[in-house]
């Protein structure tokens, strides 16, 4: 089977609020797109947390309470709408049945962990982010 | 074998003190090495800096707004952000390591 061809896949695992990874490698993926690659990303572990159904704004804070921030997974849904043609995101459904978090929006498809390598050779770069 | 290696280092607990430096140093002495601190890692960096020789140390530019700089005035060296790590990823003459 002929499987669409990325320029990076990046394998993203890891809790979002455990350290800074995963804020480097949501930008590095904006950089991506900014200079027209394709991604597929693969979230493992708590990263699928990101792609929730819920809000995409932080709470407010006493700091500024007319401003707000967006969410991690404000700005990961934010990408996936921009740039639906290069942008694909993937949930391991594993991770997500085993962390009750399966509530994902709708570009994001879920496929079981044991499908993860079929994937690998349909990008030219294979990166992996956190450990699960 | 790439010509360019970057090493994308975020988390110091997840860096061994010596793998990264030893496995840095070698290839140095072949290839081109960037190191990319962000995180932890940057923040080490700037409290006790200790370049692997050969190599172009990077520190990400959110992590040292983030604590400050550039108002602490640090010598830090290179400052960028995730534009250099996204270079080397489409560059196929490259080849990322992310820990």
């Amino acid at each position: 089977m002929n499987r669409r061809q990325f320029d990076v896949m990046m394998v993203l695992a890891g809790a979002p609020y455990s350290d800074d990874s995963l804020g480097t490698a949501l930008r590095t993926v904006e950089q991506l797109l900014a200079r027209d690659a394709s991604v597929h990303v693969w979230a493992c572990g708590f990263a699928t947390w990101l792609t929730q159904v819920g809000e995409p704004v932080k709470p407010a804070g006493a700091l500024d309470w007319e401003f707000s921030f967006p969410s991690a997974s404000g700005v990961v849904l934010e990408m996936i709408n921009e740039y639906p043609k290069s942008l694909l995101w993937t949930a391991c459904r594993t991770c997500s049945m085993e962390r009750r978090l399966t509530n994902h929006a709708a570009p994001v498809r879920m496929r079981l962990a044991t499908q993860m390598r079929r994937y690998f050779d349909a990008a030219d770069k294979l990166i992996s982010v956190g450990v699960v | 074998m790439p010509d360019r290696w970057m090493f994308v280092l975020n988390r110091a607990e997840a860096v061994g003190p010596n793998v990264i430096r030893e496995v840095a140093s070698v290839l140095a002495t072949t290839s081109e090495v960037a190191i990319y601190l962000a995180g932890t890692c940057a923040l080490h960096h700037l409290i006790a800096p200790d370049p692997i020789p050969g190599t172009r140390v990077i520190v990400d530019r959110k992590t040292l707004r983030r604590v400050g700089w550039p108002e602490n005035q640090v010598p830090v060296g290179v400052v960028a952000d995730e534009g250099v790590i996204a270079d080397a990823l489409l560059d196929p003459k490259t080849q990322v390591i992310w820990r």
